[in-house]
């Protein structure tokens, strides 16, 4: 009920103010879908459960990206018959934020991995994240925002 | 003129309903979901990594999953899948560093510690799943051979997470898995653990409730949400919600004997290992699955009473048995309240 609500005001606000469907669904829509997942993991993290909050903000991802993309997809298939297609404007604005989740995991695990004691093989049960490296991890994420709102629009544009 | 007026009017509108849709999640998430899992890391004493992948990951994805479902009904994934990939982004950039950042600051210390296993074991399949729907997307279109290789994936996840939980992880051989705070409080329900070898462990276990400390901070949980609501400050109403959450307790307790076979990672808890394992029977695993199934249905009914009586004080919502904020009854316990811990309940202190 509240999905189909998200829906209708995410279409309604791209009619209004003129950008793309996937723009919004990749930052609006997926900011407002994680808030929920912020807050658990921030009050899990302040109570002291900070493995269940990392495990649980990450795990949430495998399921989005098998189950979320998997499930709707049989659905759609059983339902409509063939396949799901994929719009051909869309494909490009989805290999781009791949390319974009890719680099964030990348830095999400060189941030909280000890990269450089494992390849001195000192293999340790715990890690840390510094100040400096959560820092980083917030600038990435803004970075790779910026960049994907505004290549996303100029390959709309034209 | 009139254009922009209604243009402005409708962006307005539908900022305002996103707004409420997100805040109407947040409220089901950090009001219920949250004191959830806390009370099944510290009853069920499973590692809090294991809880967070199953439990907090469902919660917590279950919003985009009602989202991709709604598209796919719609037959249109131009929001849904931009979306799934959106929230990857923010899981991995904004969440990791905004705990860090506010767990530092509480402790006033430049770093946090973390178990490395679990963070390498979700990256791995994380990429994993990726690269799958990377192979499934570039033709265009999702086949049915490819969606069903996405679910697959999901479900060596799980498999191998469980397997890994049964076996032992590679770094937790040698000593358990969980950091000390949750060693903390799993010991405090270990001093409950004798008790559920007895015959009738239900009932000791209701006898013993008032004084326990892990008991109390699961019927926190319950107070918590009923002290939010503003409709609920008699103390009959938490009494009764007290009550219903020490049923729910005692559930959890005689359903965490089913589990202690496997917590091998657990060091106090392997003298009531041997004598509880004879003990097992198919029984707990039902009442494993009722106390989830009545934690989703109290995900649905009691945020739905909480903003019903804090918009109507005097309105009593007929008809649910939740035991939720709003449910007047009779005191059966009211003297013996445990001196429960508040639940610090973020973003609404």
């Amino acid at each position: 009920m509240l999905a189909y609500a998200i829906i209708f005001f995410t279409n309604l606000l791209v009619a209004q103010i003129g950008v793309g469907t996937t723009t919004v669904g990749a930052t609006l829509v997926s900011l407002g879908a994680e808030i929920p997942d912020t807050i658990s993991s921030i009050s899990l993290s302040r109570n002291g459960h900070h493995d269940g909050a990392m495990a649980g903000a990450i795990g949430s991802q495998v399921i989005n990206i098998t189950l979320g993309v998997g499930l709707p997809a049989l659905i759609s298939c059983w339902l409509y018959g063939g396949s799901l297609l994929i719009d051909p404007e869309e494909l490009k604005s989805l290999w781009l934020l791949t390319g974009l989740v890719a680099a964030v995991v990348v830095g999400y695990a060189a941030v909280s991995l000890p990269v450089f004691r494992v390849l001195a093989c000192h293999i340790t049960r715990y890690t840390t994240i510094k100040r400096p490296g959560a820092l980083f991890l917030l600038a990435l994420w803004v970075a790779a925002n910026a960049v994907f709102i505004v290549t996303n629009e100029e390959m709309r544009g034209p | 003129m009139l254009g922009t007026l209604v243009s402005f009017t409708l962006t307005m509108v539908s900022s305002i309903g996103l707004a409420a849709s997100f805040y109407a999640i947040c409220v089901v998430c950090d009001g219920h979901l949250v004191p959830a899992v806390e009370v099944f890391i510290q009853q069920l004493r499973i590692p809090e990594d294991i809880a967070g992948v199953t439990l907090v990951a469902f919660g917590s994805a279950a919003p985009e999953l009602f989202l991709n479902m709604v598209a796919a009904f719609q037959n249109s994934s131009e929001l849904s899948l931009p979306a799934v990939l959106g929230s990857a982004v923010i899981a991995f950039g904004l969440i990791p560093s905004l705990c860090i950042l506010v767990v530092a600051g509480q402790q006033s210390s430049s770093h946090v510690q973390l178990s490395a296993w679990p963070i390498v074991r979700e990256t791995t399949f994380y990429l994993f799943g990726l690269a799958t729907f990377c192979f499934a997307i570039q033709d265009g279109e999702i086949e049915y051979e490819e969606a069903l290789g996405l679910v697959l994936v999901y479900a060596v996840y799980v498999g191998s997470v469980a397997g890994f939980y049964i076996v032992g992880s590679p770094t937790s051989l040698s000593s358990p898995s969980t950091s000390s705070s949750s060693l903390h409080q799993s010991s405090l329900s270990d001093a409950e653990s004798p008790l559920l070898l007895s015959s009738d462990a239900e009932n000791f276990v209701e006898s013993k409730l008032p004084s326990s400390p892990s008991i109390s901070s699961s019927s926190s949980s319950s107070s918590s949400s009923s002290s939010s609501s503003s409709a609920s400050k008699s103390p009959s109403v938490k009494s009764r919600s007290n009550s219903n959450s020490n049923s729910n307790a005692s559930l959890s307790l005689s359903s965490s004997m089913s589990l202690t076979r496997e917590d091998r990672s657990e060091s106090e808890g392997e003298e009531d290992v041997e004598e509880a394992s004879p003990n097992l029977s198919g029984g707990h695993d039902f009442r494993l699955l009722r106390l989830i199934f009545k934690a989703m249905w109290e995900h649905i009914t009691v945020p739905i009473n909480h903003i019903v009586s804090s918009m109507f004080p005097s309105l009593v919502v007929v008809g649910y048995e939740g035991g939720g904020p709003c449910t007047p009854s009779p005191a059966p316990r009211s003297a013996s309240q445990p001196a429960s811990w508040e639940f610090p309940c973020w973003p609404m202190q």
